[in-house]
């Protein structure tokens, strides 16, 4: 069912696309995209229409060896939609990476991309210029990684702190974290210190969860409530220490580094960041995904949660640190990019439903492919200048997001 | 299979809510908690639950030291109705009945609804009456059938004991009887019941024992006949009771009614079975 689900409307531009390498990034540029909007639009609509819709429609016909009762197959609609959703997102996720890569000033081809995948990974030698070989795997592909697993992570960290707090409003950044992180990323790049700009926004960071979880705790325990308005205070105290900072100091180059990192920027990003990146994505994000069950007793209050047997304080504890500090570690490479982690989960939230088992995974391919898409923009878009990659993500974000929510809004009523 | 209940109190913020209660529940009963607004009706169901912290006391099932089971046991053995749920989130019926299974999965874990899960949620939707409406979003529903929701979630948990918090409250007098009937009925399929309620004519109807409680603690308790009488009824809630029976279930019924002020100047209205009659006709006048 969820076979026929993805093929009837998703998967046949795809195939297309790593197929047929060759045909131009322009192209491939669009694909995601265009795919993106197929799935928001497909998925819910009038509800018979939509390519994902007809899936489950067409099971009930093929599926008679137990009566199922029409709810049943509705309820299945979702699961579906998720897991369709989910594999056309990996299939994109790849292809995106492949492409991406081509995109640059040096012009090079999805064929060379793979080709020198395949020699790093074995196979027989690529073929390219030193050159050419060096662009792809020391310049733009650990760029690409970055990009993607920042996006994974932030997005993963936004559904997970919207569940715990119970706050549509809240995102990785909450607890003072990117706050935080600059304060200690500004103190870096004043003191002429580059190299240790990721360990001090890292330490930033953890300083102001630290504060914040600490005020929470010393107000009484760590509710949705307390623990926002922990982060508030945080945040405003840490917001301060930086204009104060950069007031104070600040002038010409470190002014402009400065104002690039605290709008978020990836333009540093090397082998060291994608493997950091990506590596804290998985170890972190894995077990935050096994775990999303818990975060849907959350639905109906604390009270309710308990009645279910979930021990509410440890697990918001637990899930709390564990995204502030995928968080923070996210943060130190990239800066405080904002709008992924709290757009892309409300609108996987509307494609899917609000199931966490399916928004989590969902969600970090959706962050994955929509800030790598964003970090290509900002490098491409006004080259050879750069623009910080947060303005691209609200730039690209935003007007998707209006659409969904509006498209809700007529179908829910 | 009893619950037993051991001078448990309930201490919040500095002040004594239930105060040393004690009661013993045999399987398959229902128990009706009755007594005024604050006099910790609830609050007893809550400590009951784990979700306030019992400051004295003990509370037992079979073996079972209930104060001392880890909140995910607990969720095994009993679950709980509250009066009320609200959620933001665009839930189906069915997914809000999954909640209900949590206790039985593992915390940790990949992948969708078991088989046995799904009958479950299936059984306990059908057992609370919902089974129609299983598609539907949770916050579209009325206060009736959200209420039947939460039972059916209850139901889910496979417990053993079943909590609700003033069941019948903000219902039609179609769902209050409705509900009533579940209750009857899954207390004589051996789950036992413990209800805070409002009203006494349906404590009457459906409880087996009635505990009264008054300032947090146990003021009378046994049968619905031999406690629901008018003194009782007069100490706890300080109104007039005439204990009526049912024309067809020679059930009791309480017709009630402010006591007459001293020296009010309606002496002549001494017969009058009923004051908010009597205001209302006054009013008319």
């Amino acid at each position: 069912m969820t076979t026929t689900g993805h093929e009837t409307g998703l998967a046949p531009p795809h195939a297309g696309g790593d197929a047929t390498a060759a045909s131009g990034p322009e192209v491939h540029g669009r694909g995601p995209e265009a795919q993106a909007a197929r799935a928001a639009t497909g998925g819910r609509g009038a509800g018979t229409g939509g390519g994902l819709g007809t899936g489950p429609g067409l099971g009930l016909g093929a599926d008679d060896h137990h009566q199922r009762s029409p709810d049943r197959v509705r309820s299945g609609v979702r699961v579906g939609r998720a897991l369709g959703l989910g594999l056309v997102l990996v299939v994109v996720l790849a292809a995106s990476v492949c492409v991406a890569v081509t995109l640059g000033p040096a012009s090079i081809t999805v064929a060379d991309v793979l080709a020198s995948l395949g020699a790093r990974l074995g196979a027989s030698a690529s073929g390219l210029s030193p050159m050419e070989d060096g662009i792809i795997w020391n310049l733009r592909m650990p760029r690409v990684l970055t990009a993607a697993a920042v996006g994974a992570g932030l997005a993963l960290c936004g559904a997970v702190m919207q569940a715990t707090t119970r706050n549509p409003l809240s995102d990785p950044y909450l607890l003072g974290l990117s706050s935080g992180a600059s304060v200690g990323a500004v103190v870096a790049l004043l003191v002429g210190a580059q190299f240790l700009l990721p360990a001090a926004a890292f330490i930033g960071a953890m300083a102001a969860l630290l504060a914040t979880l600490g005020l929470a705790q010393l107000a009484g325990g760590l509710t949705p409530a307390r623990t926002i308005l922990a982060g508030v205070a945080v945040s405003s105290l840490a917001g301060a220490l930086t204009s104060l900072l950069i007031f104070w100091n600040a002038q010409g180059d470190s002014y402009r580094n400065i104002l690039s990192w605290l709008m978020g920027s990836l333009s540093g990003a090397d082998w060291h960041d994608g493997v950091l990146g990506t590596v804290a994505v998985v170890v972190i994000g894995v077990p935050l995904i096994a775990s999303a069950r818990l975060l849907d007793a959350f639905a109906f209050g604390d009270d309710a949660a308990v009645s279910l047997g979930v021990r509410v304080e440890r697990v918001r504890w637990l899930m709390l640190a564990a995204t502030a500090v995928l968080t923070g570690i996210l943060v130190s490479m990239s800066g405080a990019i904002g709008f992924v982690g709290l757009v892309v989960p409300h609108a996987v939230r509307l494609i899917v439903g609000p199931g966490y088992r399916a928004v989590l995974p969902v969600s970090a391919l959706g962050g994955a492919v929509l800030l790598l898409w964003a970090d290509t923009l900002a490098r491409t878009a006004f080259d050879p200048r750069e623009l910080p990659v947060g303005i691209v993500t609200a730039v690209l974000g935003a007007p998707v997001f209006a659409l969904l929510l509006a498209r809700r809004k007529g179908g829910a009523a | 299979m009893t619950l037993v209940l051991e001078d448990v109190s309930v201490d919040l913020g500095g002040t004594r809510i239930v105060d040393a209660v004690s009661a013993v529940l045999p399987r398959g009963t229902v128990t009706g908690i009755i007594g005024p607004n604050g006099a910790g009706k609830s609050t007893l169901l809550r400590a009951l639950a784990g979700l306030v912290p019992v400051s004295g006391g003990a509370i037992g099932w079979e073996d079972t030291d209930l104060l001392r089971l880890s909140v995910r046991r607990r969720a095994r053995l009993l679950a709980l109705v509250e009066q009320s749920a609200h959620t933001s989130e665009p839930l189906t019926v069915r997914e809000v009945v999954e909640l209900g299974r949590m206790p039985h999965q593992r915390a940790l874990r990949f992948g969708g609804t078991s088989a046995e899960d799904a009958a479950a949620v299936e059984d306990a939707m059908s057992t609370a009456g919902c089974l129609d409406l299983a598609e539907r979003r949770f916050t579209t529903l009325s206060g009736g059938q959200q209420q039947r929701v939460g039972l059916a979630r209850a139901l889910a948990q496979e417990p053993q004991l079943l909590l609700l918090d003033e069941p019948t409250n903000h219902l039609d007098p179609h769902a209050q009887l409705r509900t009533l009937g579940l209750m009857r009925r899954l207390a004589n399929d051996g789950l036992t019941l413990i209800a805070a309620l409002h009203d006494l004519t349906h404590a009457a109807a459906v409880c087996d024992t009635v505990l009264v409680l008054r300032d947090g603690a146990l003021h009378a308790a046994g049968d619905p006949d031999s406690v629901l009488t008018p003194d009782t009824i007069r100490e706890v809630y300080g109104v007039e009771a005439d204990v009526l029976r049912h024309p067809r279930s020679l059930a009791p019924v309480f017709a009630l009614s402010l006591p007459e002020p001293q020296g009010s100047r309606s002496a002549g209205s001494t017969s009058s079975p009923n004051a908010v009659m009597a205001l209302r006709g006054q009013a008319a006048t």
